[in-house]
Protein backbone atom coordinates (compact mmCIF):
# COMPACT_ATOMS: atom_id res chain seq x y z
CA UNK A 1 0.00 0.00 0.00
CA UNK A 2 2.76 2.43 -0.83
CA UNK A 3 2.23 5.71 -2.55
CA UNK A 4 4.22 4.96 -5.69
CA UNK A 5 2.38 4.08 -8.89
CA UNK A 6 2.33 0.81 -10.79
CA UNK A 7 2.04 -2.60 -9.16
CA UNK A 8 2.26 -1.32 -5.57
CA UNK A 9 -0.67 1.02 -6.10
CA UNK A 10 -2.68 -1.71 -7.83
CA UNK A 11 -2.02 -4.04 -4.88
CA UNK A 12 -2.99 -1.32 -2.38
CA UNK A 13 -6.22 -0.53 -4.22
CA UNK A 14 -7.17 -4.20 -4.57
CA UNK A 15 -6.52 -4.75 -0.86
CA UNK A 16 -8.64 -1.74 0.12
CA UNK A 17 -11.39 -2.84 -2.26
CA UNK A 18 -11.36 -6.29 -0.69
CA UNK A 19 -11.67 -4.68 2.75
CA UNK A 20 -14.59 -2.60 1.44
CA UNK A 21 -16.38 -5.69 0.17
CA UNK A 22 -15.81 -7.62 3.40
CA UNK A 23 -16.97 -4.68 5.52
CA UNK A 24 -20.23 -4.51 3.54
CA UNK A 25 -21.08 -8.18 3.13
CA UNK A 26 -19.39 -10.14 5.91
CA UNK A 27 -21.26 -9.55 9.19
CA UNK A 28 -18.50 -11.02 11.38
CA UNK A 29 -15.78 -8.93 9.80
CA UNK A 30 -16.60 -5.54 11.33
CA UNK A 31 -17.06 -7.06 14.79
CA UNK A 32 -13.74 -8.87 14.40
CA UNK A 33 -11.78 -5.78 13.43
CA UNK A 34 -13.26 -3.87 16.37
CA UNK A 35 -11.99 -6.59 18.73
CA UNK A 36 -8.62 -7.32 17.13
CA UNK A 37 -7.79 -5.77 13.78
CA UNK A 38 -4.54 -7.60 13.09
CA UNK A 39 -5.84 -11.04 14.03
CA UNK A 40 -9.03 -10.53 12.01
CA UNK A 41 -7.18 -9.38 8.89
CA UNK A 42 -4.82 -12.34 9.24
CA UNK A 43 -7.80 -14.72 9.60
CA UNK A 44 -9.30 -13.33 6.37
CA UNK A 45 -6.03 -13.90 4.52
CA UNK A 46 -4.45 -10.43 4.60
CA UNK A 47 -0.69 -10.58 5.18
CA UNK A 48 0.11 -6.89 5.59
CA UNK A 49 3.29 -4.96 6.29
CA UNK A 50 3.24 -2.43 9.20
CA UNK A 51 2.63 0.42 6.72
CA UNK A 52 -0.19 -1.52 5.06
CA UNK A 53 -1.67 -2.35 8.47
CA UNK A 54 -1.64 1.37 9.30
CA UNK A 55 -3.48 2.17 6.06
CA UNK A 56 -6.00 -0.61 6.64
CA UNK A 57 -6.66 0.65 10.19
CA UNK A 58 -7.01 4.23 8.92
CA UNK A 59 -9.34 3.10 6.14
CA UNK A 60 -11.54 0.92 8.33
CA UNK A 61 -11.91 3.37 11.22
CA UNK A 62 -12.62 6.21 8.79
CA UNK A 63 -15.08 4.57 6.43
CA UNK A 64 -16.23 1.04 6.98
CA UNK A 65 -18.82 1.70 9.67
CA UNK A 66 -20.58 4.53 7.86
CA UNK A 67 -24.27 3.75 7.44
CA UNK A 68 -26.23 4.37 4.24
CA UNK A 69 -28.11 7.16 6.02
CA UNK A 70 -24.87 8.92 7.00
CA UNK A 71 -23.53 8.62 3.45
CA UNK A 72 -26.75 9.92 1.88
CA UNK A 73 -26.88 12.83 4.35
CA UNK A 74 -23.39 13.78 3.21
CA UNK A 75 -24.48 13.48 -0.41
CA UNK A 76 -27.38 15.85 0.22
CA UNK A 77 -25.13 18.37 1.91
CA UNK A 78 -22.73 18.57 -1.05
CA UNK A 79 -22.96 21.88 -2.79
CA UNK A 80 -24.08 21.84 -6.40
CA UNK A 81 -20.56 22.91 -7.39
CA UNK A 82 -19.11 19.68 -6.10
CA UNK A 83 -21.03 17.90 -8.80
CA UNK A 84 -19.58 19.89 -11.73
CA UNK B 1 -12.40 30.92 -7.52
CA UNK B 2 -15.20 33.19 -8.72
CA UNK B 3 -12.68 35.61 -10.22
CA UNK B 4 -11.29 32.80 -12.39
CA UNK B 5 -14.80 32.09 -13.65
CA UNK B 6 -15.08 35.75 -14.69
CA UNK B 7 -11.75 35.75 -16.55
CA UNK B 8 -12.34 32.45 -18.34
CA UNK B 9 -15.88 33.33 -19.44
CA UNK B 10 -14.71 36.77 -20.64
CA UNK B 11 -12.32 35.03 -23.05
CA UNK B 12 -15.01 32.52 -24.03
CA UNK B 13 -17.35 35.43 -24.88
CA UNK B 14 -14.62 37.17 -26.87
CA UNK B 15 -13.98 34.03 -28.94
CA UNK B 16 -17.70 33.54 -29.54
CA UNK B 17 -18.19 37.11 -30.75
CA UNK B 18 -15.39 36.67 -33.32
CA UNK B 19 -16.92 33.56 -34.92
CA UNK B 20 -17.93 33.87 -38.58
CA UNK B 21 -21.32 32.21 -38.05
CA UNK B 22 -24.97 33.24 -38.71
CA UNK B 23 -26.53 35.49 -36.07
CA UNK B 24 -28.94 32.76 -34.88
CA UNK B 25 -26.05 30.37 -34.22
CA UNK B 26 -24.17 33.03 -32.24
CA UNK B 27 -27.35 33.79 -30.30
CA UNK B 28 -27.74 30.13 -29.30
CA UNK B 29 -24.12 30.08 -28.14
CA UNK B 30 -24.62 33.32 -26.19
CA UNK B 31 -27.71 32.03 -24.41
CA UNK B 32 -26.09 28.72 -23.50
CA UNK B 33 -22.85 30.34 -22.33
CA UNK B 34 -24.83 32.93 -20.34
CA UNK B 35 -26.68 30.21 -18.43
CA UNK B 36 -23.44 28.26 -17.86
CA UNK B 37 -21.71 31.40 -16.60
CA UNK B 38 -24.49 32.11 -14.10
CA UNK B 39 -24.26 28.52 -12.83
CA UNK B 40 -20.47 28.75 -12.59
CA UNK B 41 -20.64 32.04 -10.70
CA UNK B 42 -22.99 30.43 -8.19
CA UNK B 43 -20.84 27.28 -7.92
CA UNK B 44 -17.35 28.31 -9.05
CA UNK B 45 -15.71 24.91 -8.42
CA UNK B 46 -16.19 23.98 -12.10
CA UNK B 47 -13.19 21.75 -12.86
CA UNK B 48 -12.77 22.88 -16.46
CA UNK B 49 -12.24 26.47 -15.26
CA UNK B 50 -10.25 25.84 -12.08
CA UNK B 51 -7.99 22.87 -12.76
CA UNK B 52 -5.98 24.08 -15.79
CA UNK B 53 -5.27 27.41 -14.09
CA UNK B 54 -4.45 25.90 -10.69
CA UNK B 55 -2.21 23.19 -12.15
CA UNK B 56 -0.28 25.76 -14.18
CA UNK B 57 0.17 27.89 -11.07
CA UNK B 58 1.10 24.83 -9.00
CA UNK B 59 3.91 24.02 -11.45
CA UNK B 60 5.08 27.43 -12.67
CA UNK B 61 3.83 29.80 -9.94
CA UNK B 62 1.57 31.80 -12.29
CA UNK B 63 -1.86 30.97 -13.69
CA UNK B 64 -2.27 33.77 -16.25
CA UNK B 65 -0.56 32.02 -19.22
CA UNK B 66 -3.04 29.12 -18.91
CA UNK B 67 -6.13 31.28 -19.51
CA UNK B 68 -6.58 30.13 -23.18
CA UNK B 69 -6.33 26.44 -22.23
CA UNK B 70 -8.78 26.95 -19.36
CA UNK B 71 -11.20 28.59 -21.83
CA UNK B 72 -10.67 25.68 -24.26
CA UNK B 73 -11.38 23.15 -21.49
CA UNK B 74 -14.50 25.05 -20.42
CA UNK B 75 -15.82 25.13 -24.00
CA UNK B 76 -15.16 21.43 -24.48
CA UNK B 77 -16.87 20.62 -21.19
CA UNK B 78 -19.92 22.77 -22.02
CA UNK B 79 -20.25 21.15 -25.45
CA UNK B 80 -20.06 17.64 -24.02
CA UNK B 81 -22.46 18.59 -21.23
CA UNK B 82 -24.97 19.97 -23.73
CA UNK B 83 -24.94 16.72 -25.73
CA UNK B 84 -25.18 14.69 -22.54
CA UNK B 85 -28.16 16.75 -21.38
CA UNK B 86 -29.88 16.22 -24.72
CA UNK B 87 -29.37 12.44 -24.56
CA UNK B 88 -30.60 12.35 -20.96
CA UNK B 89 -33.62 14.62 -21.60
CA UNK B 90 -32.25 17.11 -19.10
CA UNK B 91 -31.80 20.21 -21.26
CA UNK B 92 -32.10 23.51 -19.39
CA UNK B 93 -35.29 25.55 -20.02
CA UNK B 94 -33.52 27.85 -22.50
CA UNK B 95 -33.42 24.88 -24.94
CA UNK B 96 -36.96 23.61 -24.51
CA UNK B 97 -38.36 25.38 -27.57
CA UNK B 98 -35.38 24.47 -29.77
CA UNK B 99 -34.99 21.70 -32.28
CA UNK B 100 -32.52 18.91 -31.44
CA UNK B 101 -30.57 19.79 -34.63
CA UNK B 102 -29.88 23.24 -33.16
CA UNK B 103 -28.67 21.67 -29.93
CA UNK B 104 -26.34 19.37 -31.87
CA UNK B 105 -24.95 22.18 -34.02
CA UNK B 106 -24.28 24.37 -30.97
CA UNK B 107 -22.62 21.49 -29.11
CA UNK B 108 -20.43 20.76 -32.14
CA UNK B 109 -19.19 24.36 -32.27
CA UNK B 110 -18.45 24.21 -28.53
CA UNK B 111 -16.72 20.85 -28.67
CA UNK B 112 -14.83 20.94 -31.93
CA UNK B 113 -14.24 24.50 -33.13
CA UNK B 114 -14.00 26.90 -30.20
CA UNK B 115 -11.42 24.98 -28.11
CA UNK B 116 -9.02 24.95 -31.08
CA UNK B 117 -9.51 28.69 -31.62
CA UNK B 118 -8.77 29.30 -27.96
CA UNK B 119 -5.56 27.24 -28.13
CA UNK B 120 -4.52 29.26 -31.20
CA UNK B 121 -4.50 32.33 -28.92
CA UNK B 122 -1.40 30.89 -27.27
CA UNK B 123 0.57 31.62 -30.46
CA UNK B 124 0.28 35.33 -29.62
CA UNK B 125 1.90 34.57 -26.24
CA UNK B 126 4.89 32.98 -27.98
CA UNK B 127 4.03 29.31 -27.36
CA UNK B 128 6.16 27.18 -29.75
CA UNK B 129 4.32 25.49 -32.69
CA UNK B 130 5.25 22.00 -31.43
CA UNK B 131 3.50 22.67 -28.10
CA UNK B 132 0.44 24.14 -29.84
CA UNK B 133 0.23 21.04 -31.99
CA UNK B 134 0.59 18.78 -28.93
CA UNK B 135 -2.23 20.64 -27.16
CA UNK B 136 -4.52 20.38 -30.21
CA UNK B 137 -3.85 16.66 -30.38
CA UNK B 138 -4.68 16.24 -26.68
CA UNK B 139 -8.06 17.89 -27.15
CA UNK B 140 -8.89 15.73 -30.20
CA UNK B 141 -7.79 12.57 -28.39
CA UNK B 142 -9.90 13.45 -25.34
CA UNK B 143 -13.03 14.14 -27.40
CA UNK B 144 -12.63 10.68 -28.95
CA UNK B 145 -12.24 9.07 -25.54
CA UNK B 146 -15.22 10.95 -24.08
CA UNK B 147 -17.37 10.03 -27.08
CA UNK B 148 -16.44 6.37 -26.65
CA UNK B 149 -17.50 6.55 -22.98
CA UNK B 150 -20.67 8.44 -23.83
CA UNK B 151 -21.57 5.87 -26.48
CA UNK B 152 -21.09 3.02 -24.00
CA UNK B 153 -23.21 4.87 -21.45
CA UNK B 154 -25.91 5.15 -24.11
CA UNK B 155 -25.70 1.43 -25.01
CA UNK B 156 -25.53 -0.08 -21.52
CA UNK B 157 -29.31 -0.09 -20.85
CA UNK B 158 -29.79 -2.35 -23.88
CA UNK B 159 -27.08 -4.86 -22.93
CA UNK B 160 -27.88 -8.03 -21.01
CA UNK B 161 -24.79 -8.20 -18.82
CA UNK B 162 -22.76 -5.14 -17.90
CA UNK B 163 -20.01 -5.92 -15.41
CA UNK B 164 -18.65 -3.59 -12.73
CA UNK B 165 -15.39 -3.48 -14.67
CA UNK B 166 -17.29 -2.40 -17.83
CA UNK B 167 -19.02 0.28 -15.80
CA UNK B 168 -15.80 1.51 -14.25
CA UNK B 169 -14.04 1.58 -17.64
CA UNK B 170 -16.93 3.61 -19.07
CA UNK B 171 -16.67 6.15 -16.23
CA UNK B 172 -12.90 6.35 -16.78
CA UNK B 173 -13.45 7.21 -20.44
CA UNK B 174 -16.46 9.48 -20.01
CA UNK B 175 -15.40 11.53 -17.00
CA UNK B 176 -11.83 10.53 -16.17
CA UNK B 177 -10.58 11.53 -19.63
CA UNK B 178 -12.03 15.05 -19.47
CA UNK B 179 -10.58 15.83 -16.06
CA UNK B 180 -7.24 14.25 -17.01
CA UNK B 181 -7.16 16.69 -19.93
CA UNK B 182 -7.96 19.70 -17.70
CA UNK B 183 -4.98 18.89 -15.48
CA UNK B 184 -2.66 17.69 -18.24
CA UNK B 185 -2.94 20.82 -20.43
CA UNK B 186 -2.19 23.09 -17.47
CA UNK B 187 0.94 21.04 -16.79
CA UNK B 188 2.00 20.72 -20.46
CA UNK B 189 1.96 24.49 -20.78
CA UNK B 190 4.02 24.92 -17.61
CA UNK B 191 6.72 22.26 -17.91
CA UNK B 192 8.53 19.80 -20.16
CA UNK B 193 8.93 17.31 -17.31
CA UNK B 194 6.95 14.23 -18.35
CA UNK B 195 6.71 12.72 -14.85
CA UNK B 196 5.11 15.93 -13.52
CA UNK B 197 2.71 16.05 -16.48
CA UNK B 198 1.71 12.40 -16.00
CA UNK B 199 1.23 12.85 -12.24
CA UNK B 200 -1.16 15.75 -12.81
CA UNK B 201 -3.01 13.89 -15.58
CA UNK B 202 -3.46 10.87 -13.27
CA UNK B 203 -4.66 13.20 -10.50
CA UNK B 204 -7.23 14.70 -12.90
CA UNK B 205 -8.43 11.31 -14.09
CA UNK B 206 -8.96 9.92 -10.56
CA UNK B 207 -10.60 13.16 -9.43
CA UNK B 208 -13.00 13.03 -12.39
CA UNK B 209 -13.92 9.40 -11.73
CA UNK B 210 -14.57 10.07 -8.02
CA UNK B 211 -16.84 12.99 -8.93
CA UNK B 212 -18.71 10.95 -11.54
CA UNK B 213 -19.41 8.17 -9.04
CA UNK B 214 -20.82 10.78 -6.65
CA UNK B 215 -22.90 12.17 -9.53
CA UNK B 216 -24.17 8.64 -10.14
CA UNK B 217 -25.28 8.49 -6.49
CA UNK B 218 -26.88 11.92 -6.77
CA UNK B 219 -28.68 10.75 -9.94
CA UNK B 220 -30.52 8.13 -7.87
CA UNK B 221 -30.74 9.49 -4.32
CA UNK B 222 -30.39 13.24 -4.89
CA UNK B 223 -33.96 13.98 -5.88
CA UNK B 224 -37.34 12.33 -5.23
CA UNK B 225 -37.83 11.71 -8.94
CA UNK B 226 -34.64 10.24 -10.33
CA UNK B 227 -33.95 11.37 -13.89
CA UNK B 228 -31.38 8.56 -14.25
CA UNK B 229 -34.07 5.97 -13.40
CA UNK B 230 -36.54 7.61 -15.79
CA UNK B 231 -33.84 7.48 -18.49
CA UNK B 232 -33.13 3.80 -17.78
CA UNK B 233 -29.45 4.59 -17.16
CA UNK B 234 -27.16 1.77 -15.99
CA UNK B 235 -25.02 3.87 -13.66
CA UNK B 236 -22.43 2.39 -11.32
CA UNK B 237 -24.71 1.75 -8.28
CA UNK B 238 -27.25 -0.02 -10.49
CA UNK B 239 -24.63 -2.16 -12.20
CA UNK B 240 -23.27 -3.02 -8.76
CA UNK B 241 -26.70 -4.11 -7.49
CA UNK B 242 -27.41 -6.16 -10.64
CA UNK B 243 -24.02 -7.88 -10.25
CA UNK B 244 -24.48 -8.57 -6.53
CA UNK B 245 -28.10 -9.50 -5.90
CA UNK B 246 -29.12 -13.14 -6.01
CA UNK B 247 -31.38 -14.47 -8.72
CA UNK B 248 -34.88 -13.60 -7.46
CA UNK B 249 -33.92 -10.18 -6.14
CA UNK B 250 -31.98 -9.46 -9.30
CA UNK B 251 -35.01 -10.33 -11.43
CA UNK B 252 -37.16 -8.14 -9.22
CA UNK B 253 -34.72 -5.24 -9.64
CA UNK B 254 -34.73 -5.70 -13.42
CA UNK B 255 -38.54 -5.54 -13.47
CA UNK B 256 -38.56 -2.49 -11.20
CA UNK B 257 -35.96 -0.73 -13.38
CA UNK B 258 -38.23 -1.28 -16.38
CA UNK B 259 -41.29 0.24 -14.67
CA UNK B 260 -39.17 3.01 -13.11
CA UNK B 261 -38.70 4.36 -16.64
CA UNK B 262 -42.42 5.06 -16.89
CA UNK B 263 -43.01 6.94 -13.63
CA UNK B 264 -41.41 7.84 -10.30
CA UNK B 265 -43.88 5.65 -8.43
CA UNK B 266 -41.42 2.78 -8.05
CA UNK B 267 -38.22 4.78 -7.57
CA UNK B 268 -38.18 4.25 -3.80
CA UNK B 269 -38.49 0.49 -4.30
CA UNK B 270 -35.47 0.57 -6.62
CA UNK B 271 -33.56 2.58 -3.99
CA UNK B 272 -34.47 0.05 -1.30
CA UNK B 273 -33.15 -2.84 -3.39
CA UNK B 274 -29.94 -0.95 -4.17
CA UNK B 275 -29.48 -0.32 -0.46
CA UNK B 276 -30.08 -4.02 0.27
CA UNK B 277 -27.37 -4.86 -2.27
CA UNK B 278 -24.88 -2.61 -0.42
CA UNK B 279 -24.65 -0.34 -3.47
CA UNK B 280 -24.72 2.92 -1.48
CA UNK B 281 -21.68 2.01 0.59
CA UNK B 282 -19.88 0.25 -2.23
CA UNK B 283 -20.17 3.23 -4.60
CA UNK B 284 -19.15 5.64 -1.83
CA UNK B 285 -16.12 3.50 -0.98
CA UNK B 286 -14.97 3.18 -4.60
CA UNK B 287 -15.34 6.97 -5.02
CA UNK B 288 -13.27 7.36 -1.85
CA UNK B 289 -10.57 5.04 -3.27
CA UNK B 290 -10.30 7.18 -6.40
CA UNK B 291 -10.15 10.29 -4.25
CA UNK B 292 -7.26 8.76 -2.28
CA UNK B 293 -5.50 7.81 -5.49
CA UNK B 294 -5.93 11.39 -6.77
CA UNK B 295 -4.50 12.64 -3.47
CA UNK B 296 -1.43 10.41 -3.86
CA UNK B 297 -0.89 11.54 -7.45
CA UNK B 298 -1.18 15.16 -6.44
CA UNK B 299 1.38 14.64 -3.66
CA UNK B 300 3.72 13.00 -6.17
CA UNK B 301 3.48 16.13 -8.35
CA UNK B 302 4.54 18.37 -5.40
CA UNK B 303 2.24 21.31 -6.19
CA UNK B 304 3.46 24.76 -5.15
CA UNK B 305 1.91 27.25 -2.74
CA UNK B 306 -1.70 28.34 -2.62
CA UNK B 307 -2.54 26.63 -5.93
CA UNK B 308 -1.62 23.30 -4.35
CA UNK B 309 -3.82 24.06 -1.37
CA UNK B 310 -6.74 24.96 -3.64
CA UNK B 311 -6.33 21.74 -5.63
CA UNK B 312 -6.42 19.74 -2.37
CA UNK B 313 -9.50 21.69 -1.31
CA UNK B 314 -11.30 20.82 -4.55
CA UNK B 315 -10.32 17.20 -4.03
CA UNK B 316 -11.66 17.18 -0.45
CA UNK B 317 -15.15 17.67 -1.88
CA UNK B 318 -14.96 14.58 -4.10
CA UNK B 319 -16.17 12.18 -1.42
CA UNK B 320 -19.30 11.38 0.53
CA UNK B 321 -17.29 9.73 3.30
CA UNK B 322 -15.91 11.72 6.23
CA UNK B 323 -12.72 13.73 5.89
CA UNK B 324 -9.84 12.31 7.97
CA UNK B 325 -10.19 15.11 10.57
CA UNK B 326 -13.89 14.36 11.12
CA UNK B 327 -13.17 10.64 11.34
CA UNK B 328 -10.38 11.14 13.89
CA UNK B 329 -12.57 13.31 16.07
CA UNK B 330 -15.38 10.74 16.01
CA UNK B 331 -13.16 7.74 16.91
Amino acid sequence: MEQQGGRQEFRRDKALEALAILSIYEPGFLGGIRDDLEATLWRYGFALSPQEMWEARHYLTQNAEQTDEEILQRLESLEAGSRW
Amino acid sequence: MRERVGRVFALVDELTEELPVPAIHRELLRVHLGVAREDAETSPEMSAVQIPLLVHAAVAGDEKPALPVAAACTLLYLGADLLDSMLDHELPPSWHTRDSAEVTLTATTLLAALPQLSIARLREEGTPPAKLSALSYLFADTVLMMNAGQHEDFLFPNLENVSLEDSRAMVERKSGAANALFARVGAVLATEDSSTIEAYAAFGSCFGIAKQLINDMWGIWGETTSQDLLNGKRTFPIVHALSTLRREQRERLQKLLAVARESAEHHDEVRALLAAAGSVRYTALIAWLYQQRARNRLSAASPRGSAGRELRMLLDRASVLPHPKEAQSSV
